[in-house]
């Protein structure tokens, strides 16, 4: 079966998160350093020039080569989206905010990701590095055992901030 | 005062992050769509195809009544140290009111033992007045008696006029003392051009 997206789509994605997220940082400024919103207009311009030079250089590149050049765009745009999470969470201790954000940014980002790059290894049978499944099933591993020991003792988090403040 | 002034400036700020982030997501999304090629391709009678000659049933000519676009010649002789002509072996016809043109292009050719046992097999585009095209004949050679075949590239561009019809003459020759039943597969492709 043919792929109908071809491997920009994923660095058009990626330009799409940045700039959401370009948008989000502005709307929440006062918790953000006031350059963020441009930093990521910045990295979504890149992405464009990026686009450009796939276009001109599409024959000579390869459908290899420019699926994951493309890929680690998105990659870097959806890391960007759990960093902001993880920095609103434990930086800014906005425990409600991050979970809006988890709930309304970060997981829909990672489903839609996971669903259109997955789509794209089925159809034009793209082999993933056996690497990249271990480390997503560790990292998996290591948040639902965090997430069981707060859910369990929610004390611990309270004792590991006091802890923090002592030190 | 300086609050309304505050909360001009977050909205000049937005302001500017949307025009400017849907000035990059428009272009990047033109710049994806020029990539994509898309392409319709649409199933279609051919206008240039084979039909029968006087000597197709002499010639083993099959394989052509469906669709006029492949013609196998399973029949052609070809005798030691004389020729042998089929004056009509395969006909090609434009069924189509305007001319079209199209070429002999040669393929493959090989045989079950040694080539030395051929001597020549010599294709002719003829039209229906006795004029020669083509650029003169298509022929693989082997007249030097080695064991390998000389082929030829392909003929020059033949215009075919509105329902004109070329005979394909071929003209076969064995070497002399050739061993009986010893068979040379040609393959030919016939491009037709708008």
């Amino acid at each position: 079966m043919p792929s109908t997206i071809l491997p920009e789509f994923f660095a058009l994605l990626g330009i799409d998160l940045f700039l959401l997220l370009s948008l989000l940082t502005c709307l929440l400024d006062e918790r953000f350093p006031k350059a963020l919103p441009y930093v990521f207009q910045a990295a979504a311009l890149m992405g464009f020039g990026h686009l450009l030079i796939s276009r001109e250089f599409m024959v000579l590149f390869g459908e290899y080569m420019r699926f994951w050049y493309s890929f680690f765009y998105l990659i870097v745009a959806v890391i960007n989206i759990v960093a902001v999470n993880v920095y609103i969470a434990t930086a800014k201790r906005m425990w409600l905010l991050a979970k809006a954000w988890a709930g309304t940014v970060t997981f829909p980002t990672i489903v839609l990701t996971v669903f259109f790059v997955s789509n794209y290894g089925f159809t034009t049978s793209v082999e993933f590095p056996l690497l990249l499944l271990q480390v997503s099933l560790v990292v998996s591993t290591i948040v639902l055992g965090v997430s069981t020991l707060i859910f369990l003792s929610p004390d611990v988090l309270n004792k590991f901030r006091r802890n923090k403040e002592v030190n | 005062m300086q609050v309304k002034r505050i909360v001009l400036k977050k909205e000049m700020k937005l302001l500017g992050l949307l025009l400017s982030s849907l000035l990059i997501a428009s272009a990047s999304a033109a710049v994806y769509y020029s990539m994509e090629m898309r392409s319709n391709v649409t199933t279609a009678t051919p206008f240039v195809k084979f039909v029968a000659g006087t000597d197709s049933t002499e010639a083993g000519a099959s394989d052509y009544a469906t669709d006029g676009t492949y013609v196998r010649l399973a029949g052609l002789k070809a005798y030691p140290n004389a020729t042998l002509t089929y004056d009509q072996a395969i006909k090609i016809k434009n069924t189509d009111a305007a001319t079209h043109k199209f070429r002999l292009t040669h393929v493959t050719i090989n045989n079950d033992t040694d080539t030395s046992n051929f001597y020549s097999i010599v294709f002719k585009l003829i039209a229906a007045n006795g004029t020669q095209y083509g650029g003169g004949d298509f022929t693989y050679d082997n007249s030097d008696g080695n064991d390998t075949w000389d082929p030829p590239y392909q003929t020059t561009l033949v215009y075919i006029l509105g329902s004109e019809e070329f005979a394909v003459k071929v003209v076969t020759r064995a070497a002399s003392g050739a061993t009986a039943d010893v068979k040379a597969n040609v393959v030919i492709s016939v491009d037709t051009q708008s």
